[in-house]
């Protein structure tokens, strides 16, 4: 299959833009503009067009321009396959989407039509420096594979009157078990589709990182809440039953997804101890097998939304970056001035914006 | 508080009626002759003088104990077990079910504090005694829902009843009240022994 781009967009009251309109080639952009310009904001336009959600996980009503009714997202698509997509959200009537004119009845029938992978700065600390934000850096992906997110809120629920029962003390086991059952169940799949995942992610993600870095060694290693080889739900089963002290001291589940953490170990080092541009470096990587984890699943090459990517790093790892970036299918990536972005990049159409607008 | 004041309140404590729409009701019935005001007044009386919950089963019903439970022509050794009387109207509508129910009131739910003390449990095991050879049960395919099945089945099993399931054909997050005919009948004809 080829390849699909985003050809136009028209932005109604969405956030800074009042009305605005873009135009752009199957090669994408650089969007240049001052700070508090609204390069950001183009950005996360473009991430509801796949998502149908704010990629910051903003609520819709945060992203309506202030003092408005609503917003509305208008994209039209071209290449390999030609179709539109239009978000509309406004106060009163909630959010409604739409594929070229038939209305779509819920997200997830949004999901595969245009596929993005974003990289902000922000995210560096928000995904990188504690065990939830990892959970998160692996889930943002599996959550778009189908029944994942199914799998996820059952073990939640369960997991939650699971620890409301172990919070309140002497509970009997046979009121426990209906809930252990619940969590292996649903828990154990949820392990099995994180370690497959992280074990195709490790080779890619360790190449990209070596080409980044000028040749410094990663090991990205998915390290579950208990051993979860073999049979994992045998496994799950065991060290459930192996944590019944622990449980009953602190009141709460200590094993299983919930508390799951991705180890990476940058030239040997934990994470924790990365400099900014090298955990910078390994969330860039680690994006970038998230595009081939697309492409090859769906043999489409995701748009890249590459919010200030190349402040923090140095011009070996921007030149580097840059060549991953170009001739990949879409790609998006914003500075404050077109000097700012190195060689290659600057072969991409330049965008300026200002004022909410796109200036001419 | 005024007696116009007063029937909007009410009606607005109604599940799925809004406060505007309690308005309209009340204008309605203010215009209408006393006619229809006193035959609703009645009937909401007489459903809760003469409405109650089956001995037996806990079905809700005009006599105790139900019809189901003295049909003599149902087969009293198979007990399907629902959470709530709409449950049962539902499973009752398809016709291809011969046996009797048992209405738990609920799911063992820890986070709203039901445990198994809050359900028809303990009654269900007494119904057991009598010559029962098995159990379907048919809670919601939610988590809650599974979680009732799995505790049941594991009280029962070891009495040497065969305890089966339904649902399992219903889709993903469904519901037993969405559920349409065909995939319930479906799921009924194709129960399953427990797992767990
Ligand atoms: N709902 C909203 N209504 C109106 N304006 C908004 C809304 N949300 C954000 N803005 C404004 O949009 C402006 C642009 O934000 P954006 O993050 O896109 O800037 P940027 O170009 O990425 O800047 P920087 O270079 O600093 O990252 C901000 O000044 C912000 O106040
Ligand atoms: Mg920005
Ligand atoms: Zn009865």
């Amino acid at each position: 299959m080829g390849d699909v781009f985003l050809e136009a967009l028209e932005l109604v009251r969405f956030r800074n833009y009042s009305r605005a309109k873009f135009h752009f080639g199957p090669e994408g952009a650089t969007i240049v503009g001052r700070n508090g310009s609204g390069k950001s904001n183009l950005l996360e336009s473009i991430s509801f067009l796949a998502l149908g959600k704010s990629i910051r996980g903003a609520p819709d009503s945060e992203v309506a321009m202030d003092g408005g009714d609503g917003f509305g997202i208008y994209a039209k698509f071209g290449g390999e396959d030609e179709f539109r997509i239009s978000v509309v959200y406004s106060r009163g009537r909630g959010k409604r989407m739409n594929v070229d004119d038939h209305p779509l009845r819920r997200i997830s029938e949004l999901l595969g039509k245009f596929q993005v992978v974003s990289f902000s700065p922000e995210e560096v600390h928000l995904l990188l420096r504690s065990p939830a934000g990892r959970r998160r850096l692996l889930d943002m992906l599996l959550s778009q594979v189908g029944g994942y997110v199914w799998y996820w809120q059952r073990y939640r629920r369960a997991l939650l009157h699971r620890n409301r029962l172990l919070s309140e003390g002497k509970v009997s086991r046979r009121e426990l078990k209906p809930w252990d059952l619940q969590i292996v169940k649903f828990g154990s799949e949820i392990v099995r589709r994180r370690k497959e995942f992280v074990c195709w992610m490790e080779e890619k993600v360790k190449t990209f990182y070596e080409v980044l870095s000028g040749g410094e060694d990663l090991a990205v290693l998915y390290s579950p809440s208990f051993p979860a080889d073999g049979d994992i739900l045998e496994r799950f089963v065991e060290s459930l039953g192996e944590s019944t002290e622990q449980e009953r001291r602190l009141g709460c589940t200590v094993v299983g997804p919930h508390r799951d953490d991705l180890s990476v170990r940058i030239g040997g080092r934990d994470l924790r101890m990365a400099s900014q541009g090298q955990a910078k470096s390994f969330l860039l990587a680690w994006k970038l097998g998230e595009a081939l984890f697309f492409y090859e699943r769906s043999g489409r090459r995701p748009a890249l939304l590459m919010d200030e990517v190349f402040s923090d790093l140095d011009s070996e790892r921007s030149k580097a970056l840059a060549g991953f970036l170009i001739g990949k299918g879409q790609c998006f990536v914003t500075a404050i001035s077109e000097g700012e972005v190195p060689g290659p990049i600057r072969n991409l159409r330049v965008i300026e914006v200002g004022d909410g607008r796109c200036v001419p | 508080m005024d007696a116009l004041e007063r029937l909007i309140s009410e009606f607005a404590k109604l599940p799925g009626i809004g406060r505007k729409t309690a308005q309209r009701l009340t204008f309605f019935l203010l215009k209408e002759d006393g006619e229809r005001a006193s035959s609703l007044a009645e009937a909401i009386l007489a459903l809760k003088e003469r409405i109650r919950y089956c001995s037996v089963c806990f079905n809700i019903t005009e006599e105790d104990p139900c019809p189901i439970c003295r049909d003599p022509r149902r087969d009293h050794s198979t007990i399907c077990v629902v959470e709530e009387s709409g449950d049962l109207m539902v499973i009752e509508r398809l016709g291809v079910y011969k046996g009797v129910y048992h209405v738990l009131g609920g799911v063992l739910s820890p986070l709203d504090g039901v445990g198994p003390e809050d359900l028809h449990i303990r009654e269900l095991l007494e119904r057991l005694k009598e010559g029962v050879r098995e159990v379907i049960l048919a809670t919601n395919p939610t988590v809650e829902g599974e979680a009732t099945a799995l505790y049941l089945s594991r009280l029962i099993r070891p009495l040497g009843i065969r305890v089966s399931q339904i649902a399992r054909g219903i889709p993903m997050g469904g519901d037993i009240e969405l559920a349409d005919e065909i995939t319930l009948t479906r799921a009924f004809e194709g129960r399953r022994e427990v797992e767990g």
